[in-house]
């Protein structure tokens, strides 16, 4: 008998990924597809152990995170691969920000240029300030939207929430079986120097398609997801 | 030169003056207090939805809002006294 019928999968690497019932119903149903998908399994430990990194609070590719837990986790579901768009992707609105903030002092001292006007300093303590809270507050939403702007990737699902401002988010879930295509996209200068690009999920024709915008490290996430899709459904795969 | 003098003391004490200025501001202000405090009932459900732990991160977060929400409310506060 050749070996592959007889050769038991690596148990220590198939519970941490898959859970327990479906590796048995797997190895009942079809031995080679064990070792498709044990393979598969190795595959996803070896990337995500090549790219390991850890929780910060700025943290955009995070790979088995600790202290994330999301609604309707199942208690043996654990997050593989923890995805935000680049923080660089941040730096436009970081640098408009900066800009309206010295827009107050070059006012001030522009008007100190002009004849003497004479402003009670109540109302320009009050819209100074109150001109910073706005600027303040765009920021603070702006990060917001960055920071609740989450993909995550478990051995089971994934998972797409979406904040487009501070008051609308939506959030999405596909099954891995459900998954028919991963593919991603790098364009332009950044893209290709800081690593980062738009993953596209596409999923079957009810459902929405998924997408992680500015994801980092967008090879190795594409190739877990689509790696987790053949550890899933037990198909090959040939790579994208 | 002659020197251009807006004296907004005088002008807010007439009633055109205050509808110009006192109440626009405190209208303005109102409506950002309560949009702060929206933000903060947000940054709730965004927590239910997904717990960023690691770090205090949703921690860090949410006291940051009630800051702002404080914040508007105080100057909120200084407008109605001062202005």
């Amino acid at each position: 008998m050749p070996d592959i019928f007889t050769t038991k999968p690596n148990k220590t690497h198939s519970e941490q990924i898959l859970p327990k019932e479906k590796i048995v119903s797997v190895q009942e149903e079809a031995p080679i597809r064990v070792q498709s998908n044990d393979h598969a399994i190795q595959s996803i430990e070896n990337l995500i152990r090549k790219s390991p990194s850890s929780m910060r609070l700025f943290s955009a590719y995070s790979t088995r995170p600790k202290g994330i837990t999301f609604a309707n986790q199942e208690p043996d579901e654990a997050i593989l691969l923890f995805l935000r768009r680049h923080f660089i992707t941040n730096i436009p609105w970081i640098l408009l920000v900066a800009l309206l903030t010295l827009i107050p002092p070059v006012f001030f001292a522009l008007l100190s240029l002009l004849p003497p006007l004479t402003f009670p300093k109540g109302i320009t303590t009050v819209l100074t300030t109150f001109y910073y809270l706005l600027v303040l507050n765009y920021a603070f939403g702006k990060f917001i939207s960055w920071f609740y702007n989450i993909g995550v990737v478990t051995q089971k699902r994934i998972i797409d929430l979406d904040s487009h401002n501070i008051l609308s988010h939506n959030t999405a879930t596909a099954n891995f079986n459900e998954i028919v295509d991963v593919k991603f996209d790098q364009r332009g200068f950044f893209q290709s120097t800081f690593d980062y690009g738009n993953i596209h999920i596409q999923t079957e024709a009810i459902r929405a398609n998924f997408e992680f915008d500015a994801a980092p490290k967008p090879t190795i996430v594409t190739d877990v997801i689509s790696d987790l899709r053949v550890a899933q459904k037990g198909v090959h795969h040939g790579g994208y | 030169m002659e020197a251009i003098n807006f004296n907004f003391i005088d002008l807010l004490s007439q009633g055109a003056g205050i509808l110009i200025f006192k109440i626009p501001i405190l209208i303005l202000l109102f409506v950002y207090t309560i949009f702060t405090f929206i933000v903060i009932q947000r940054i709730n459900a965004l927590n239910r939805t997904i717990n960023v732990i690691a770090a205090h991160a949703s921690q860090l977060l949410q006291i940051f809002a009630v800051i702002q929400c404080l914040l508007a409310l105080s100057l909120f506060l200084v407008c109605l006294v001062i202005v």
